[in-house]
Formats: C-alpha cells, sequence, structure tokens
C-alpha cells in the first residue's frame, strides 16, 4: 500500500519534527524550566537560541531530505503551495497587523497594556520572519543552481 | 498539452497504481497528467513514451492556445 519513497517521507519529516522540538528543547535539561520573574540568565539566553539555530539546521536538513523523497508533480504543487499560500496568508495578516499596531487590542479591552515597548516587540516579531523570508527568496532566486532546478 | 495517456494505459489494461510504479511517481500524479491538470517535464515524458514504446509526440501533443502560437 506505502511505496518506499513514502514510508521514507514519513521518516524524514517525523525525524525532522521530534529532532528538532529535542534540541529546541534540550537546554531545559541543563537548566530547567524558567520562571517569569527570574533575571536574564546570559548563558541560558546564548544557549537556547544557539540550540534554536541547531534545531532549525536539522529540521531544514530532514524537510529537504523529505521533499526529494516527492515526484516532480508533488514538488510542483508544493511550491506552488507555498509560494501562493504564503503570499495569501501575508495579505490576510496585513490589516490584523495594521489593527493590533495601531493599538486595537487596548481599545477593545483596556486590560490589555499598550505602549511604545510593546509596539517596537509586536513590529519586530512581525517583520522579523518577514525579512528573512523575502532575503531567502532573493537567496534561492538568485543561486544557479537552485535557479536551474 | 493533451496526452493519449489514458486511452494508451487502457490499452494495456493497466491499472493508474500499475503505471505509476512503472514511472516510479504518485498515482496521484499519473491521474494529474491524464486529466491535464499537470504537463510533465520532458524527463518524464520521455520516461512515459519509453515505457509505452512510443514517440513522445505520439502521447502528448499541443492543445488550443499553444497550437494556435506554434502555427
Amino acid at each position: 500500500m506505502f511505496n518506499q519513497r513514502f514510508l521514507l517521507r514519513v521518516t524524514f519529516v517525523s525525524a525532522a519534527l521530534l529532532g528538532g522540538l529535542a534540541i529546541v528543547w534540550s537546554p531545559l535539561l541543563l537548566f530547567g524550566p524558567s520562571r517569569p520573574h527570574d533575571p536574564l540568565n546570559s548563558v541560558r539566553l546564548l544557549t537556547g537560541t544557539a540550540a534554536c539555530g541547531m534545531a532549525m539546521a536539522w529540521t531544514l536538513f530532514f524537510t529537504l531530505r523529505a521533499y526529494h523523497q516527492l515526484d516532480e508533480f508533488q514538488q510542483d504543487r508544493s511550491k506552488n503551495s507555498w509560494y501562493f499560500g504564503s503570499l495569501i496568508g501575508l495579505t490576510l495578516s496585513a490589516p490584523p497587523f495594521f489593527f493590533i499596531a495601531a493599538g486595537g487590542l487596548h481599545w477593545v479591552d483596556h486590560q490589555i497594556p499598550s505602549g511604545i515597548h510593546l509596539l517596537r516587540a509586536f513590529l519586530i516579531g512581525y517583520f522579523l520572519p518577514v525579512i528573512c523570508m523575502a532575503i531567502g527568496f532573493y537567496v534561492v532566486r538568485f543561486w544557479p543552481r537552485a535557479a536551474s532546478q | 498539452m493533451k496526452n493519449r495517456l489514458k486511452l494508451l494505459r487502457g490499452e494495456r489494461d493497466w491499472t493508474q497504481a500499475d503505471l505509476a510504479r512503472r514511472l516510479d511517481v504518485s498515482r496521484e500524479s499519473v491521474n494529474a497528467i491524464e486529466t491535464g491538470r499537470y504537463n510533465p517535464s520532458l524527463t518524464l515524458a520521455f520516461k512515459i513514451a519509453d515505457l509505452l514504446g512510443m514517440r513522445i509526440e505520439d502521447v502528448f501533443s499541443p492543445s488550443g492556445r499553444f497550437r494556435q502560437q506554434i502555427g
């Protein structure tokens, strides 16, 4: 019923998700869970950041292995879905982004705090992945080997 | 692009799954090609023609607007 490609794909996706989660949570074994009012621990912060980077590298590696198990139709469909799906998602996110950035949540419920620090955190949180995705897009766009595939 | 894949597959009494296994692609890919939702790469088109023992133009042919463009 399941061919070898399908089983390999499931294996790679499982390895990507489970391995990535294990790596990103590994600092918990070293430092234990943190509490909201704990003072900032720079070693913990840097270890967590490094673990996050390693987890994403691990996940990317196995996700690409899984992608290469797809046949050309499935790869084409996957690329189309990511490209146009991302564009649609980004478009849909724009109105709520403006609403929240303009203080809409505080307007809806006065219990929700507002202020310049929260606004700055929200802007960074929104734009960081978008800018990184745009950079990734242009890296792949102008990477000769990727363009030829 | 039009193709006669469904007809040619039927002549050989193959199911979509049989053809997919011989081509090392998924059954949904065979279905997408047969229904014209997907135009295969040249590599896969040649592989299909080779498997059927035919020339590529005996399996695939231009249609509609593309036929007008190439005259």
